[in-house]
């Protein structure tokens, strides 16, 4: 890392013309894209509300950005906005921590013992490849309509698929890599712990940041079906009474939960990586 | 001097569905202390297979390997095994490298730290101490990993083709520098490697082995008359070219023959 900070400073010292109208150009760049951005952005909501103003299309089914915004500020004066995306968070995070510690402990388990691997790997393929939307009314009947069920549902979305990545990559780790440390007088916990793990990190923090958009597509399908509370909730419910700003309001709250959480992760990341 | 290893009559076989492969048939020859041992063959030989039963990673199909007389299982004696590539873990700095091993076996104490600090000035890295491997030169690495094994006291070292993944020039000073240590830390060391002059310059004694199964074919005691015996000062020695015109004509016959 001591480099690179050379390198900018050395830059920094004696700069070309060349050098400075490459870095302008850089620049200009950069802001020209994030422009167009914005751009988009406010296009899209200033069409919004002009066709819902003029009555092009029906705001009634289609809402519009000034009824949102009123939606938001009632919802957010008696607290309930507040309420449904605690409700939705904390099941995120409670079922991505599991799928997390149960698809790491699962996947250094088989491992471990390529035989226990070898005999389940049918079964992973098949829970896997199973559209896991087709087990939550099942659930639903085994632990009722519940916060349980939403939180088992979302880890029913991801779990297979973290086993089989984790598990792939363990196996891929340097034949090499693994010797020096028996050559070492080491044993496979050794291994494990030195070898396995630390060169891992890495890739699991990316199937994190996969895992954390899972677990909320899990427990949006989870409260479609077995909520009281909850923006899928929310959505489901206010479709129904036609209700349509709630509808809009909690997917764009969806939006930036994504996104903030995805970035936390990308925050993680670039700190480790460091 | 005494001999330390004795290779007793060992053959070795890979099986898999295919069939099995005889990598080594009846191989014997005896190991004094302190004596640094070369081991030529055709490639596909056996060589390192050869040392991984000395390391203890396989067991031979039959015969066995004594240490000071004793098995090697239950010699209790410690085998410093190193690979061809240094295998320096990326997301350990060089001290964290170096006390792999003894972090593995438990040994790590205050008191090594001594020792360690020691061997890292001593070879040129004691300010490398908190860089990372991706920040050393090849030489430099490949010096971290025989720090790795000289910590943990081996009384044999195993060295398999260490030199191979380095450029030609860096390759004459780390085989240099590598030979140097174990003189100095009075080591007793089995080198494999392709080159038949590495070999000569570094070695006591060469075993040359058939092409697979590998079987002894001959044994050369090297005598080199040079005051300075380096390996890169051994290079100049008269007898060189002649050790490396029989090596070599060993090696060839061997192949024609098959």
């Amino acid at each position: 890392m001591s480099r690179r900070h050379r390198k900018v400073s050395s830059e920094g010292l004696d700069i070309s013309a060349a050098q400075k109208a490459y870095v302008r150009r850089h620049e200009l760049r950069k802001r020209k894209i994030r422009f167009y951005q914005i751009i988009i952005l406010i296009g899209f909501i200033s069409f919004w509300e002009i066709s819902t103003h003029f009555n092009i299309v029906d705001a009634f089914i289609f809402s519009s950005p000034t009824r949102l915004v009123r939606t938001i500020k009632e919802m957010a004066m008696d607290g309930s906005l507040f309420y449904h995306i605690g409700i939705t968070l904390f099941e995120t995070l409670a079922s991505f921590a599991l799928v997390n510690i149960i698809g790491i402990i699962f996947a250094i388990i088989i491992w471990w013992n390529d035989s226990i691997a070898k005999v389940l790997e049918p079964y992973l393929i098949v829970l896997n490849s199973l559209p896991k939307s087709a087990l939550a009314p099942v659930f639903i009947v085994w632990l009722g309509n519940n916060m349980k069920t939403i939180i088992v549902a979302a880890i029913s979305v991801a779990l297979f698929g973290t086993i089989i990545t984790l598990y792939s990559d363990f196996k891929a780790v340097e034949e090499d890599k693994i010797k020096l440390i028996y050559t070492l007088g080491g044993k496979k916990k050794d291994v494990l712990y030195k070898v396995i793990i630390p060169s891992n990190i890495p890739s699991m923090i990316s199937l994190m940041k996969v895992n954390i958009g899972l677990s909320l597509v899990g427990v949006i399908i989870g409260e479609f079906l077995a909520a009281k509370a909850g923006l899928g909730y929310l959505i489901v419910y206010g479709s129904q009474i036609f209700r349509l700003d709630w509808v809009i309001m909690s997917i764009v709250i969806l939006c930036v939960i994504a996104t903030g959480l995805y970035k936390l992760l990308s925050f993680f990341e670039n700190k480790y990586s460091k | 001097m005494s001999e330390l290893l004795r290779i007793d009559h060992i053959s070795y076989t890979y099986h898999n569905l295919e069939g099995e492969t005889p990598a080594l048939l009846d191989v014997s020859f005896g190991v004094n202390d302190g004596e640094f041992i070369g081991i030529v063959g055709p490639s596909g030989c056996g060589k390192s297979t050869l040392l991984s039963l000395i390391a203890g990673l396989l067991t031979p199909s039959c015969g066995s390997i004594y240490i000071d007389g004793k098995d090697i299982k239950s010699s209790g004696k410690n085998i410093g095994y190193m690979l061809q590539k240094d295998h320096l873990l990326d997301w350990r700095n060089t001290l964290k490298n170096v006390t792999l091993g003894l972090e593995i076996q438990h040994k790590l104490s205050d008191n090594s730290y001594a020792q360690i600090n020691d061997l890292l000035n001593t070879y040129g890295l004691i300010t490398f101490k908190n860089s990372y491997p991706s920040e050393l030169s090849g030489g430099m690495r490949q010096r971290a990993a025989l720090i790795r094994t000289l910590l943990l006291e081996p009384d044999i070292l195993l060295l398999d083709e260490p030199f191979s993944a380095l450029d030609y020039q860096t390759r004459l000073e780390v085989s240099d520098d590598i030979w140097t240590i174990i003189r100095k830390e009075q080591k007793t060391a089995i080198l494999i490697t392709h080159d038949i002059s590495e070999a000569i310059s570094m070695s006591d004694k060469i075993i040359i082995l058939s092409s697979r199964p590998g079987r002894v074919k001959n044994i050369i005691d090297i005598n080199l008359s040079v005051s300075d015996r380096s390996p890169f000062a051994a290079r100049s020695a008269l007898e060189f070219k002649d050790y490396f015109n029989l090596i070599w004509k060993e090696l060839n016959h061997n192949e024609q023959a098959t």
